[in-house]
């Protein structure tokens, strides 16, 4: 009377081994097919008047989508890789890109890719450019040891920066109440309008003509990232006195990475919660951003457990009425947080298993990370 | 739903927590437990066999150490010993740098809990209470002074305290906190070793006595003349003699680790709100002790209710049942800590480096990370679910064996039936911690 259970139980279990199987079986990544139109691009270089050279890119059927990079092909979908002289391409994620060439005949060739990197068909363009010897003090920038102030309604500025799946680090700057301005640059102020600098450890390395830039390699140990808003003459912009900019710390060992929320201008403080998004998301390359917040001794915007997929980038934020340190354990990643500072961490969640994401000061639980 | 702040063990060991098991793993493992469960009683053996295949057979090749080796696996325990001791009390205070916490709640509790199942009871030959009455007996004699049998109660006392530190206190994993208990534990327990000999501290000493009663179960075990043998898993549970006080540790142990997986649960969370501190220390406290009663409670109605149907004595009764206790423990330890002993261990072994917590590199590791990713997730996962199974299998095969030896068969049917009843209750309930892990 036992055999025919068993038999059933042998069926059942090729059964559910056979239906595991096939679950994991998934599409692999598409090419970069293109159904409908073919994506164009055209490259123009002119000299900025206060140093440098700025690039103007001009796409058809394309959409710059930093936010999917590395994730999959997506047609018309992609970033740009910007070669000087056959040199290794920059990514460029924005229209205008700003280079600072030595004196020289440069050739440079803007190539359209995917969001894998695999280039477009006929999507590439070339522009020569001569860039002259610097004359006496032509090449100065004369940023005024005042910053302006800013006039319009208040910028927020936030910076966050992910790692990138392929190579370096992808740093996202998020501004409101502010206007990128390639074409006026080096030109007359317009109150809410200029360009962002981007300072790693203090040391101005780019300027940012868009919300996005990627960073091909950083020091070890602990790094500063910096973003500063500036008006058209590159004068830095101010509210009330203070710079608008934000910064953000990146550590990088293996993975994981810490970041801690420099200061952010305007007010704050404002509610986090209730905010969870990309938690029903199926691709794990997809960021999760956590906000949460803790007041009056009740944790918000969190709702039991946070189910998380294997190598998904977690962005946690959390606002606090008072003085703490965040730790996730497992990851071991600490942020201060306070009544006037956000506590950020950013991390990828390499390691399955749940993970406490506590105040280890007195011990409140935020939460729990669930990776599988 | 809220989330009450989560304690792995003593609030520090340990910086993951387990998956919850897959419901169909659950599904599956709870209905092949119950199968073969009835199965067993109904069609296996009808007379004893375990006892006879407790003599196995003898290694002859693993003589007693000598003396020599003897001395140095003493030495080295006890200076472990000492040197966690002394962390405790004076290393460093961050319970992440300092050795006490990992050495003592997952290097001792779980893991030599874990390996005296499979090797046999080494605790004796290494437990530095033995080394320290051996050095006693050179020094004074006890004239053979007996112990009071009260004293016997010290092991199911001192199992509730160390799981009050292990899962109540909420800085129970602190070093201070930690060297203070072991330092009141050591002077209790020396000076019974000191009025009543070694001889007292396997039937009072928590470590011994829990270690001695899982031992049972092992494969290996020494024999008198010092040899190794090697005999069939669980036949040392046939002959074993369970008395109250080894009942009881058993019972304020698997209580505890049955606590360690509700505690965790989403509905024990719910069900106290968000807490902290000793706020929620005391509603843990409450959660251990009615579990405790709970599990305990389950065993004593159903050797009433057996001493009835089969009219039987309830002291035979708790011998037959007792000793089932010991896989069914074995399997919930294996569930709820075999993923925290692989990642601490690790730890435990850098911490050897410094110890104190000082900065000291000694052997090159003090450096060491945790490598999470030694043992995959899902192969502990299938380790967690098998072992609840065949410690709840183990534990109905021995009853089964010890009934068919004391009880005509219509009588070990019916003794079983009951039995079969509780385990079966055990097993679902184990695995189903797991499921809210």
């Amino acid at each position: 009377m036992f055999r025919k259970p068993w038999r059933l139980l042998c069926i059942a279990v090729v059964f559910v081994l056979g239906a595991g199987a096939c679950g994991s079986e998934t599409s692999d990544a598409t090419g970069p097919a293109v159904d409908g139109p073919q994506p164009t691009i055209a490259v123009d270089v002119s000299i900025d008047a206060k140093g440098g050279q700025n690039v103007q890119l001009t796409t058809t059927n394309f959409a710059f989508t930093p936010e999917n990079v590395g994730g999959e092909d997506v047609a018309n979908e992609g970033y740009v890789h910007l070669f000087v002289d056959d040199n290794d391409p920059v990514r460029v994620y924005s229209d205008w890109v700003h280079l600072s060439l030595a004196p020289g005949d440069h050739e440079v060739r803007a190539a359209l890719v995917t969001n894998n990197g695999d280039l477009y068909d006929g999507g590439e363009a070339t522009a020569s450019i001569t860039v002259p010897e610097p004359s006496g003090e032509g090449h100065s920038h004369g940023h005024s040891a005042d910053p302006i102030e800013f006039v319009g309604d208040t910028p927020e500025m936030a910076v966050t920066v992910t790692p990138d799946s392929a190579q370096g680090w992808n740093v996202f700057a998020e501004i409101t109440n502010f206007k990128f301005a390639p074409e006026h640059v080096s030109g007359d102020n317009v109150d809410g309008e200029g360009h962002l600098h981007l300072y790693i450890n203090g040391v101005k390395v780019q300027r940012l003509y868009g919300n996005w830039w990627h960073i091909p390699e950083l020091a070890g140990g602990e790094n500063t990232i910096t973003v500063e808003a500036n008006a058209n003459d590159h004068t830095a912009y101010a509210v009330d006195g203070e710079l608008v900019s934000a910064s953000a710390t990146v550590v990088g060992s293996g993975d994981a990475m810490e970041m801690e929320d420099g200061e952010h201008n305007g007010e704050h403080g404002d509610e986090h919660g209730g905010d969870e998004h990309g938690d029903d998301s199926e691709d794990p390359s997809d960021a999760l951003a956590l906000d949460v917040g803790y007041a009056n001794g009740d944790i918000t915007g969190v709702d039991g457990r946070v189910e998380v997929k294997l190598g998904q980038t977690i962005m946690l934020s959390v606002a606090s009425d008072i003085a703490e340190h965040v730790h996730v354990h497992g990851y071991d990643l600490f942020a201060d947080v306070g009544p006037d500072k956000d506590g950020t961490l950013m991390f990828v969640a390499d390691v399955p298993g749940v993970f406490e994401i506590e105040f280890e000061d007195s011990g409140v639980l935020i939460t729990e990370l669930e990776v599988r | 739903m809220l989330l009450a702040q989560a304690s792995l063990l003593a609030h520090g060991i340990g910086s993951r927590g387990d998956l919850p098991l897959p419901f169909w793993q659950f599904a599956w493992a709870s209905s092949v437990a119950i199968a073969v469960s009835f199965f067993a009683v109904g069609e296996w053996w009808s007379k004893p066999k375990l006892a006879e295949a407790e003599s196995g057979k003898s290694l002859a090749w693993t003589q007693t150490p000598t003396r020599i080796g003897e001395l140095l696996i003493r030495a080295g325990s006890l200076t472990l010993f000492a040197v966690t001791l002394l962390a405790a009390l004076f290393g460093s205070t961050d319970k992440s740098e300092n050795i006490a916490p990992v050495a003592v709640f997952v290097a001792l509790w779980v893991v030599v809990q874990g390996l005296v199942c499979f090797f046999g009871n080494f605790w004796t030959a290494i437990s530095p209470f033995e080394t320290i009455g051996l050095a006693f007996d050179r020094i004074r004699s006890t004239n053979g002074a007996k112990a009071p049998s009260w004293t016997h109660w010290m092991a199911p006392v001192a199992a509730a305290a160390f799981l009050f530190m292990e899962l109540i206190h909420p800085d129970g994993a602190e070093p201070r906190n930690i060297g203070i208990a072991m330092a009141i534990y050591v002077v209790i327990t020396m000076a019974g070793v000191w009025k009543w000999g070694r001889e007292w501290l396997g039937d009072a000493e928590l470590f011994a006595v829990h270690f001695g009663l899982m031992s049972a179960m092992a494969p290996l075990a020494r024999d008198s003349h010092g040899a190794i043998r090697l005999r069939m898993p669980l036949s040392g549970l046939a002959k074993l003699d369970i008395g109250r006080v080894g009942t009881a540790t058993l019972l304020v142990v698997l209580g505890g680790v049955t606590f360690d997986g509700l505690g965790e649960s989403e509905l024990f969370r719910d069900l106290i709100g968000r807490q902290s501190g000793w706020t929620e220390a005391w509603y843990r406290l409450a959660g251990i002790v009615v579990v405790t009663a709970a599990v305990s409670g389950l065993y004593l109605v159903s050797i009433r209710s057996m001493a009835r149907i089969t009219g039987q004595s309830r002291p035979i009764l708790a011998n037959l049942f007792a000793p089932s206790l010991v896989p069914i423990l074995f399997g919930y330890t294996i569930a709820h800590y075999l993923q925290l002993a692989f990642d601490e261990m690790q730890n435990f072994v850098f911490r050897l480096s410094d110890p104190f917590g000082q900065g000291w590199d000694l052997f090159g590791g003090a450096d060491g990370v945790v490598n999470f990713n030694l043992v995959s997730v899902d192969a502990v996962a299938w380790c967690q679910a098998l072992a609840v199974v065949i410690g709840h299998i183990a534990g109905i095969l021995v009853a089964h064996d010890r009934a068919v030896g004391l009880f005509d068969r219509l009588d070990a049917l019916r003794s079983q039936f009951v039995m079969l009843f509780v385990m079966v209750l055990y097993s679902i309930l184990g695995l189903w911690l797991l499921l809210n892990a």
